[in-house]
């Protein structure tokens, strides 16, 4: 299909993943998976995804030094990343921003369908850069 | 100090010593940073103090008269803590209460009871020390009935005083017993005048060993008088000590009587305990934010996803229900949040120019695209023809407002719902600047005339919302309120019950040089 988008999901808790994967590939999206870190990065490189979505709190490197680790690799650099997290402290999302994500997406205050139509526009915003 | 121990006293002293007294007894409530509430076995208020003022906003002797159950939310709890000290002579209880402020807004607090009584151990009322949770948590309560009956009963054995004195004396000692900080009162020669429970506790010392010692006495390591020495030339700064490991704030104050005599009172309040708390704290939202949202997120998404694809009617009926009320629950859990984070001003706020008509616009394209709402309700949002200059403000905090006056709307209009936002300049007269107005209007249940005046309140809800919607928490509105304040803005409501409310914020524009 030609309009069908690549999202890296880096997502420790295996329920959410379940559900996360079947939403997106209901909504024609590819998803690929990755559970920790080392996964994540090594996925972007290979994959090349349109977009990441990133957990902070997750097994051995935390989301905020794979976000530093992918933005200092050039041929990834330029994937836009977002943070699909259950933290959303004032703090927390400045630190997201500086280090360079798009987005700053609480889990529990959105819905699948918000988060999809998010992830979209985020794409969309993204390639008319 | 004459009056204290009341021994070896003659008659022909006593309306002196009683001038004195309650000279006294006066300076010595006024100072109290505890407020206190004297009140008869009736439980009508008889005495107060301006600590009590202070706090609850009344004028000094204006709570005289009325019933204490008038100050307090928890009816409940209250007569459980009365109830509490009846039995036992000397007894003091304790518990959390919400204070209600004559301006309607309310104070969570700690609230002591200590029992008055006559020569006899009659009851004659109650002493009701007050102190508010909400900068500084109170630490754990300490047991002091032991020595607090050692003292009465000294007082109680002494047969040359009047009554009157002895009351007085008791009333004294109560109320520096109800005291959750350390207190001494110093004479001027340099000796314990004064020593309460808790003090004695800090110090690790027996009262009747240190009263009317020399402060050396106290604690080698600690010079007490070189401090209010430092203090008396500075006043209201506070210092702070080490006693046994614990970091004390100490504050100092020097008090003359009518007779010339100077004492010094000294307060130690512990904050090694405000520390320990706080940092319990921060880790207790930490824990909420992540694993309690954690799992309640994925409830919700596995039941929007079977909302959406179940075929039986009755099924998708059930999962849609159950994901609504998992919504419900998430929105408490971030009210819980977003509460626990302004009381504890770990934030702060950060104003910047801020495109409020974006914010607003972007909220209700999110509620529209609810369905479940959209068949519930419509909502509009009237944008201005021109765009409108930016305000000052911290925009996470503005949207929680934003976002809770429109959810409110949607909440309390339960049928036929028509919600109107609207925005504009407020162009204000004479001197201040201009503001900036927005409006959410519904048409919905109204607030009762007898609840207006508490709706800000925190955890208060109007009745007719609570028969409505039981789940609510009662804490947007009192959010709210405080966030309009801090961004020296302005919050206030229009509602007529069973017709509609409209709810009005103005908030200033940011200057150009912001």
């Amino acid at each position: 299909m030609d309009n069908q988008y690549t999202l890296l999901l880096v997502e420790d808790d295996s329920f959410l993943i379940e559900i996360l994967v079947k939403k997106f590939k209901d909504n024609n999206f590819n998803v690929i998976h990755a559970g920790n870190g080392k996964d994540a990065l090594r996925k972007a490189h290979d994959e090349d995804p349109d977009i990441i979505m990133l957990d902070i709190i997750l097994p051995g490197m935390n989301g905020f030094e794979i976000l530093e680790k992918l933005k200092n690799d050039e041929t990834v650099a330029d994937i836009p990343v977002a943070f699909l997290s259950n933290l959303g402290q004032k703090e927390d999302i400045e630190k997201g921003n500086k280090l360079g994500a798009v987005d700053f997406i609480v889990k529990a205050n959105h819905s699948l369908d918000e988060i999809v139509k998010r992830t979209e526009e985020l794409i969309k915003k993204h390639r008319n850069l | 100090m004459e009056t204290d121990s009341g021994n070896n006293q003659e008659h022909s002293n006593l309306p002196k010593e009683l001038h004195n007294l309650e000279a006294y007894m006066e300076e010595f409530t006024s100072f109290l940073p505890l407020a206190v509430l004297i009140i008869s076995s009736k439980k009508v208020i008889v005495e107060t103090n301006e600590a009590f003022s202070k706090i609850t906003g009344y004028e000094l002797n204006e709570p005289i008269g009325s019933l204490l159950s008038d100050y307090f939310i928890e009816q409940n709890n209250l007569q459980r803590l009365i109830e509490s000290v009846n039995g036992d002579k000397g007894d003091i209880g304790e518990t959390e209460l919400t204070l209600v402020l004559k301006d309607g807004s309310v104070l969570r607090s700690t609230v002591t009871i200590g029992t008055r009584r006559d020569i006899d151990g009659s009851l004659t009322g109650y002493y009701i020390g007050i102190s508010p949770l909400v900068s500084k948590p109170a630490p754990a309560p300490i047991s002091n009935d032991v020595e607090k009956n050692e003292v009465k009963s000294e007082i109680n054995d002494d047969t040359a005083n009047s009554e009157a004195v002895r009351s007085e004396q008791q009333k004294h000692v109560a109320i520096i017993d109800a005291m959750k900080n350390g207190l001494l009162v110093i004479d001027d020669n340099g000796n314990i005048d004064t020593i309460n429970t808790h003090a004695t506790e800090i110090f690790s010392v027996e009262r009747q060993n240190i009263q009317g010692k020399p402060l050396s006495l106290l604690s080698e390591a600690i010079d007490l008088t070189d401090l209010s020495e430092v203090i008396k030339s500075t006043p209201d700064e506070s210092r702070k000590i080490m006693v046994n490991n614990q970091t004390y704030d100490v504050e100092v104050k020097v008090m003359n009587t009518d007779d010339g005599t100077e004492y010094t009172l000294v307060i130690l309040h512990n904050i090694s305990k405000d520390e320990f708390i706080e940092d319990m704290k921060l880790t207790f939202v930490t824990v909420a934010a992540h694993q309690i949202r954690t799992p309640l997120s994925s409830i919700r998404w596995s039941l929007e996803i079977l909302a959406s694809q179940l075929e039986d009617e009755e099924q998708r009926d059930i999962a849609q229900r159950g994901y609504r009320s998992t919504q419900n629950v998430l929105e408490i859990v971030n009210a819980l949040l977003n509460l626990d984070r302004l009381q504890s001003g770990e934030d702060g706020f950060n104003f910047e120019p801020t495109d409020i008509q974006a914010m607003i616009s972007e909220y209700v394209d999110q509620v529209k695209a609810n369905d479940h709402i959209i068949e519930q309700a419509d909502i509009v949002y009237n944008k201005p023809d021109n765009s409108l200059p930016k305000v000052k403000a911290d925009q996470e905090k503005i949207s929680i407002v934003i976002r809770n006056l429109i959810d409110n709307a949607l909440k309390y209009t339960p049928t036929d719902g028509i919600i109107t936002v609207n925005t504009s300049v407020h162009v204000t007269n004479d001197y201040g600047s201009d503001m900036i107005q927005i409006e959410v209007k519904d048409n919905g249940i109204g607030i009762p005339v007898d609840s207006q005046e508490k709706i800000f309140s925190k955890f208060y809800r109007a009745d007719n919302a609570t028969k409505l919607k039981t789940d609510g928490t009662g804490i947007g509105l009192y959010i709210s309120k405080h966030i309009i304040d801090e961004h020296d803005g302005i919050i206030w409501f229009e509602s007529t019950e069973g017709e509609g409310t409209t709810f009005y914020i103005q908030l200033p524009i940011a200057q150009i040089q912001d």
